[in-house]
């Protein structure tokens, strides 16, 4: 009994897990609370373009010693505007616009890195959870607490423009700005993930938890207190997985994560795989969340 | 300039990069039209992160890349395809969910194994280690597709426009999309030890999509789209030697460069020869107007 005690004990005896611990926690609600946006507005492709695109800001405010939020920001800033600006110009869709941008920006990030920075390229790109200092604490806990309350003062405009942009347009709201916030707000958690877990790995944190919690409910308070709890609860375990076995820290996390999806997808009662062979063999009754699929 | 073009020459590393890139321009310039006409930049970026574990495997067990790969590949694709099903969440989110998570599993395979080999090798590929047997497998693999590519491409073109008429003359669409998908897959695996994860997407992606801003006939599009593959993997080779810079990154930021070159300069609706021609128009509109005002 004490032994399996000191499994979940142990680890957090050094300062080091007690940091990563601190700053998961803080990730887990900021990106939560804005992944359930994205997931809502089914943004992922452009999400990950941006958080590969900032590489080369990043490089440059490593070689110049500007800070690392303010080259992020602006790299992701004008790879964002080129996208918009080309498939806008309607010669090239959309979906090509963001693969041919963000692939070019971080291609000469990996160049620029490469030549320039002593530090080692994987670290940017995975992170050091176990690495990250008091400093980085700051910023998440600074940058994040914005953040949210930023977002639940807008929740409502927020939200209808993610559901129905047409009415929230039609209602007199600023939907363009509206989007443009919630990239800025994006492009955010990408750079307070950083440190601890890198550019490419941050997409999972955004997205994969909110999408488990879209699995389990209906109800947007609903949908961003679970998303929070599913990225709470994988971080955690990704912590210990990674403390006992020595694997990768933020990989582990992203890797639970995933798991936690596919297991919520295959049982989830309204939405999973349990529940539409349910429907499919047992016409007669229907699901609360899904009334459209009983009588077929 | 002639050492320019001449000194990389004498490294046979040099000779074997050349072949490979150009075997692969071939294939994804081919394979790459499809992707952009159908939109599917994502699902290969997902494609490319998820097979990454079968590139870790090989590399720390010694097993075939090819064999392992194509086993992760499948499953990956079932699994997406899977998860897509579901209405509730968005098929990005469920294409993101999945991929991610495939993706780091590699990253804790090269953590646990403690594998000496540098993880931005595996992650950035190796253009400049690839041996003869690579360009031979590429070559083989390659000639495959583009021989099944060839035999159906009426259809393949049918059902990537429209598909509900492409139903209805009796396609059987799915089957199309699924061998599709298939193709990309495999172009996706033999081209990532050469040029890494997201640099295939570039690749797959950027030739065409330039292309398509020079010609809107399919087949001078395809052709176009493999002469640029071509001549940016050329030219990112030899800058990448000179300069010593990583290779799969450099060829494709020379891509992305010839993209912005045709965005802007294509004689037929590049941004800034049409504001010219939009110019000389209103000019001479002007002129008329006013002649006939001074008449």
């Amino acid at each position: 009994m004490s032994q399996i005690l000191e499994w979940f004990t142990v680890p957090f005896e050094q300062e080091f897990m007690r940091r990563a611990l601190q700053e998961i926690t803080l990730l887990a609600l900021v990106s939560g609370v804005v992944g359930t946006f994205v997931v809502l507005k089914g943004i992922a492709f452009i999400v990950d373009a941006l958080s590969h695109a900032i590489l080369p800001g990043i490089a440059l405010a490593y070689l110049f010693g500007f800070s690392l939020l303010t080259g992020a920001l602006v790299a992701g800033v004008v790879v964002a505007l080129a996208i918009s600006a080309v498939a806008r110009s309607g010669q090239v869709s959309e979906d090509s616009a963001i693969g041919i941008f963000f692939t070019g920006a971080f291609s000469l990030g990996v160049i620029l890195i490469s030549k320039t920075v002593s530090r080692s390229l994987s670290d940017i790109l995975f992170g050091q959870i176990f690495g990250v200092s008091e400093g980085d604490l700051w910023t998440t806990l600074l940058i994040g607490g914005g953040m949210v309350l930023v977002v639940l003062a807008l929740r409502k405009e927020l939200l209808l423009s993610a559901f129905d942009s047409q009415q929230a347009r039609a209602m007199g709201l600023p939907v363009v700005g509206l989007n443009i916030l919630l990239y800025v707000l994006v492009a955010l958690t990408v750079v307070i993930s950083l440190p601890a877990v890198g550019n490419i790995l941050v997409l999972s944190l955004l997205i994969t938890p909110a999408a488990t919690a879209r699995l389990l409910t209906e109800r947007f308070y609903r949908l961003i207190g679970l998303a929070i709890s599913c990225a709470l609860l994988t971080g955690i375990g990704g912590l210990y997985l990674s403390y006992h076995a020595g694997w990768a820290g933020g990989a582990s996390i992203v890797m639970l994560s995933t798991l936690l999806f596919l297991l919520v997808l295959a049982l989830s009662p309204r939405h999973g795989l349990v529940g539409y062979w349910r429907n499919r063999f047992y016409p007669g009754r229907t699901t609360p969340g899904n009334p459209s699929q009983g009588g077929s | 300039m002639l050492d320019f073009l001449i000194t990389p020459l004498q490294a046979p590393f040099v000779h074997q990069a050349l072949a490979e890139i150009a075997v692969l321009s071939v294939i994804v310039g081919v394979i790459g039209v499809y992707v952009v006409l159908r939109g599917l930049s994502f699902l290969s970026l997902a494609l490319s992160h998820a097979i990454f574990p079968a590139v870790v495997i090989a590399y720390i067990t010694g097993l075939n890349y090819l064999a392992v790969s194509l086993v992760a590949g499948v499953i990956v694709s079932v699994l997406i395809g899977l998860v897509s099903r579901n209405r509730q969440i968005g098929n990005e989110a469920a294409i993101g969910s999945v991929y991610t998570g495939v993706f780091a599993l590699g990253i804790v395979l090269i953590s646990a194994a403690k594998s000496n080999r540098r993880l931005s090798e595996i992650l950035f590929g190796r253009l400049f280690g690839v041996g003869w047997d690579d360009v031979l497998t590429s070559i083989v693999v390659g000639v495959v597709v583009l021989l099944i590519m060839a035999a159906i491409r009426k259809e393949f073109l049918l059902n990537s426009f429209d598909r509900n008429f492409s139903r209805a003359v009796g396609l059987p669409a799915t089957g199309l999309d699924l061998l599709f998908f298939a193709l990309m897959a495999v172009t996706v695996i033999v081209s990532l030890p050469a040029v890494g994860n997201i640099q295939i997407i570039a690749l797959l992606v950027t030739p065409p999509a330039t292309a398509r801003l020079l010609t809107d006939r399919l087949k001078r599009l395809t052709i176009l789209s493999v002469l640029i593959a071509l001549v940016g993997g050329v030219a990112g080779v030899y800058l990448a030697y000179h300069l010593d810079l990583v290779p799969g990154a450099t060829v494709v930021v020379v891509l992305t460069i010839l993209f912005l070159l045709a965005l802007f300069f294509s004689p037929r609706n590049g941004l800034l020869t049409s504001r010219l021609q939009r110019h000389k128009l209103s000019d001479n509109l002007e002129q008329a107007t006013s002649q006939v005002i001074v008449k």
